[in-house]
């Protein structure tokens, strides 16, 4: 897999990396089976949301939610840009370029709505599966190397996801049913890019 | 041939660092730095999670949000559901100081223990600035090389936080603001009636902003997002402030 959109730009930080994630999910959460490493898996179709956007009501099926966690602080260094960069840049761009670097951070939040078939028992009881499966593929893919490996190339490597989280219910939340279900998984990883106005 | 050894030197340098490094992990740490980062982050958090007609609640669960001191040298992030329970974390002085002290604060508990924390803040600023023969603020030697802002900052802090050494601070602390408040608060334009806040766990500012109540579930749900959106803040931008700090004590050093 490759990704066309541009790599991690330090005059749009925020939209330049949550458009490499909206590739690089949509790529694979389109409802068909992809190879992940050696293995083909059979990803879901999932609507995928950015930051504050809401999800389009009623929801069904499968959703994912990105939100950045801003970085603490960018670091700055100086490195010799790739061929591929270079590529990229205005004609005339000298190859050593100082970088920016940030320690950065994303929330996946992982949603199902499948409502119970009539006269079935227990409230959404597929979506509990959904979750539990979409979460858990968002988990493979994201700590898969090669898998990431496009990412890695436009500027957003060393990711780490954690596993995901059971937001509800559980943990003793509130038994109360919503309706879906949902996963909280976070991730951490370092963003680089060419500061190309030096 | 001569050997030497510099022992007392390496000894003297991790005496300085004994002490400097958790200064500088203080300084990491500092609620000042990481407020507007956990705010827009719980802001964004709860925006994703919400329905369009729930996200009129979200600057209700925003305006409860506190970063404040940990001691000695932590964080601690604070944010609950709005409503009566929210806005008075300060508590009733009898929750704090005992039962004999039920009702002593006369109407400027209810007050203090229903405002909004900016407002709280600058309370404790107007009481640390106010000289301390008119019931301001007895300075000490931790308070020698701070200024106004600083000692008010920090008293605020630990009025604010749920740490156990802090809640021993604030028992301390409490009986001579609210002292001070009943002599000065009219004096300083402090009106106890303005907000007609009621006692804890009557209603009061929170639950007047809180009109309609957003199911416990959903509360609930939010508030687990977005404690975990903070604790992947913090452990991803920690580390690099840390060594921030530190490359700025080894400067100072």
């Amino acid at each position: 897999m490759s990704l066309n959109s541009k790599a991690v730009d330090g005059l749009d930080l925020e939209g330049s990396a949550l458009a490499l994630w909206q590739e690089f999910l949509a790529g694979y959460f389109d409802g068909g089976t992809h190879q992940v490493g050696r293995v083909t898996v059979a990803f879901p179709n999932a609507v995928l949301r950015f930051q504050e956007a809401s999800l389009p009501q009623p929801m069904k099926g499968v959703a994912i939610s990105v939100v950045w966690v801003m970085p603490a602080r960018v670091e700055r260094y100086w490195d010799t840009l790739t061929a591929a960069e270079l590529a990229a840049m205005p004609e005339g761009t000298p190859m050593e370029q100082e970088r920016g670097r940030a320690q950065g951070a994303f929330l996946f939040l992982v949603r199902t709505v499948d409502p119970p078939s009539p006269g079935s028992s227990g409230a959404a009881s597929n979506a509990q599966r959904q979750v539990q499966a979409a979460a858990g593929k968002l988990f493979g893919l994201l700590q898969n190397t090669a898998a990431t490996e496009p990412l890695s190339e436009k500027g957003i490597s060393k990711i780490r996801p954690t596993t995901a989280r059971m937001a509800f219910p559980g943990d003793g939340a509130p038994g109360e049913d919503l309706g879906y279900r949902l996963r909280v998984m976070s991730c951490r990883t370092v963003l680089r890019w060419a500061v190309v106005s030096q | 041939m001569q050997i030497q050894t510099n022992l007392v030197g390496v000894i003297g340098q991790v005496q300085r660092l004994k002490a400097h490094v958790p200064m500088a992990a203080g300084r990491a740490l500092s609620p000042e730095i990481w407020e507007p980062v956990a705010y827009g982050t719980a802001d964004r958090t709860m925006r994703a999670l919400a329905k369009p007609d729930e996200t009129r609640h979200i600057p209700l669960f925003l305006a409860t949000l506190m970063a404040t001191v940990f001691p000695p040298e932590g964080l601690s992030l604070f944010m609950a559901k709005p409503g009566p329970e929210a806005g008075p974390r300060l508590r009733a002085p009898e929750q704090i100081l005992g039962p004999d002290h039920a009702g002593t604060a006369g109407e400027w508990g209810p007050y203090m223990f229903s405002m909004p924390i900016p407002e709280f803040k600058e309370l404790i600023q107007k009481w640390v600035e106010t000289p301390q023969e008119d019931g301001g603020k007895r300075r000490d030697e931790r308070d020698a090389e701070k200024s106004t802002e600083e000692i008010a900052s920090y008293v605020a802090d630990v009025l604010l936080s749920p740490n156990k050494q802090a809640q021993e601070a604030r028992k301390r602390l409490l009986p001579h603001i609210l002292e001070w408040l009943k002599k000065n608060g009219e004096a300083a334009g402090l009106d106890p009636k303005e907000r007609g806040a009621g006692h804890a766990g009557e209603p009061g500012y929170f639950s007047l902003l809180n009109a309609d109540e957003l199911d416990p579930a959903t509360v609930d749900l939010w508030l687990r997002a977005v404690l975990e959106a903070w604790k992947v803040m913090v452990l991803a931008g920690f580390d690099q402030r840390f060594r921030q700090e530190l490359v700025k004590m080894r400067e100072e050093l």
